[in-house]
């Protein structure tokens, strides 16, 4: 009785993991696809409105979901009380974010990489800027729900074979 | 420490806010700092220029003030910028960046120019931040002698740079807007530069709108026909384009408070700029700001001076 009861423990937790690793999958999708909606309000608010960061940023963020929009929030507080220039707080909002968000090491990078340009450009070229991390989000976000759809299902029976594999293996 | 101020010491690097804010506490009279790379920082305290000590101390000896690097006054100006360099670039081309609280940052450094116009500036070796004072009631004195027939005059004022122009201008503005001396009138505010009210920092009266950040042809116009001024209050006319907005605006029904740089009436009367006001007697009061104590003297519109106090 405890074996099957065992057994059956391993299963779940495999096919559980399956699952979670999937959910994680479109998780980043979804950030993916919030950060490009961020951003485009964000490029809206500094190109035809010339707003100063701290207020677009603030603007942004009351529209903004996932973790972009609590980046922007940070980031227009801590500009607003003058705790430091754009990068820096832009920079240190997502290094706080780095181990909580499903964002990829190559996302973070890319949010990084904006982090430079923060500001200090002028309209034209900060509208570039955005448009750069704009068209590799786009991009990630193709991927990551081409990716999603071919191996979605493998997720799931991955999960439960290998729980079967172990059983089997245990027994 | 006012609000006001604080927002001065706010745009300071780090390791100089502290200095700041102490010094601004404890000398009220202060009315300009100026920053010059590789020079040390200066105070203008009522008309006096003073070198400020690391201690906190006002110096006369240059070699005893706190030396300022191109580093810190690059930092001071991106917080003054909000970090927003885009946002702010035709009021840099201009020369000068006006932060919350309306304190003036004049720039000096390298110009770029183009078809005669200045582009941009870069390299910026010095600012100046004209501290913007709110002394209420310091009109207190000309306002029953702006109106003739329960109305109010087309009045401007007119003192060299410094010279209390704007805190009177405001003042005026808050009294007619209040009613302190006659009915209340609605006045809108052309704050082309955002010193007047300050960011919504200084108080312009219940019956104010203020427009701000857009020149005064534009501005005039769009105040005329969305607003229904009685009263169009604006900051120091320059060119002749401001100049015939005014004029516009004057047969328009509405009546203008405005300042512009000058130092008396002799330079106002031989001022081509000034030919349409003259010939028409446009203007019913000239207010004239004089010298550091700013003794005021008050004209008509036939240039008679009329007493008062």
């Amino acid at each position: 009785m405890l074996t099957w009861i065992g057994a059956t423990m391993i299963v779940l937790t495999t096919a559980l993991t399956g699952m979670y690793l999937l959910w994680q999958q479109k998780r980043r999708a979804e950030e993916l696809g919030a950060s490009k909606r961020a951003l485009n309000l964000l490029k809206n608010q500094i190109s035809f409105l010339a707003v100063p960061l701290d207020e677009a940023m603030a603007s942004s963020a009351f529209h903004a979901e996932g973790t972009i929009g609590a980046v922007f929030q940070e980031v227009s507080h801590a500009l607003t009380e003058g705790m430091g220039s754009a990068e820096e707080l832009w920079t240190s909002a997502w290094l706080k974010r780095k181990g909580e968000s499903t964002f990829s090491a190559e996302d973070m990078q890319a949010f990084l990489s904006y982090g430079k340009t923060l500001g200090y450009l002028d309209k034209e070229q900060q509208r570039s800027g955005i448009d750069l991390l704009l068209y590799y989000l786009e991009e990630a976000e193709k991927e990551q729900r081409e990716r999603i759809q071919k191996q979605g299902r493998l997720y799931h029976s991955v999960g439960i074979m290998s729980g079967l594999l172990i059983v089997m293996i245990l027994l | 420490m006012e609000e006001r101020l604080q927002q001065i010491v706010k745009i300071f690097p780090k390791n100089l806010q502290m200095t700041i804010g102490n010094a601004l506490k404890r000398y009220h009279a202060t009315e300009e700092i100026r920053l010059r790379k590789d020079k040390p920082l200066a105070f203008n305290i009522a008309g006096k220029e003073w070198f400020l000590r690391w201690d906190g101390e006002m110096t006369e000896q240059k070699e005893n003030g706190i030396l300022i690097t191109e580093h810190e006054i690059n930092e001071l100006l991106a917080a003054a910028g909000r970090y927003s360099v885009y946002a702010f670039h035709e009021e840099v081309r201009r020369g000068f960046l006006t932060i919350n609280g309306g304190h003036r940052i004049g720039l000096c450094g390298r110009a770029v120019e183009e078809n005669g116009q200045i582009k941009t500036l870069h390299h910026i070796s010095g600012c100046n931040i004209r501290i913007a004072r709110e002394q209420k009631g310091c009109a207190d004195g000309i306002m029953p002698y702006l109106f003739e027939k329960g109305r109010l005059c087309h009045t401007m004022i007119i003192s060299p740079p410094g010279g209390g122009k704007t805190t009177l201008l405001r003042d005026i503005v808050r009294q007619i807007s209040d009613g302190t001396t006659a009915v209340p009138q609605t006045v809108s505010v052309l704050d082309e530069r955002g010193e007047i009210g300050g960011g919504g920092m200084l108080e312009l009266g219940i019956h104010s709108d203020i427009l701000e950040g857009c020149s005064k042809k534009e501005g005039i116009m769009l105040l005329l026909r969305s607003m229904r001024p009685q009263v169009i209050a604006m900051d120091e006319l320059a060119d002749s384009a401001d100049f015939s907005a005014v004029w516009q605006a004057c047969h328009a029904g509405v009546t203008i408070l405005c300042t512009v740089h000058g130092t008396d009436q002799v330079q106002w009367q031989i001022d081509p700029k000034w030919e349409s006001f003259r010939t028409g007697h446009l203007f019913q009061r000239f207010i004239v700001l004089e010298g550091k104590q700013r003794a005021v003297k008050l004209y008509d519109g036939q240039l008679q001076k009329i007493d008062f106090n």
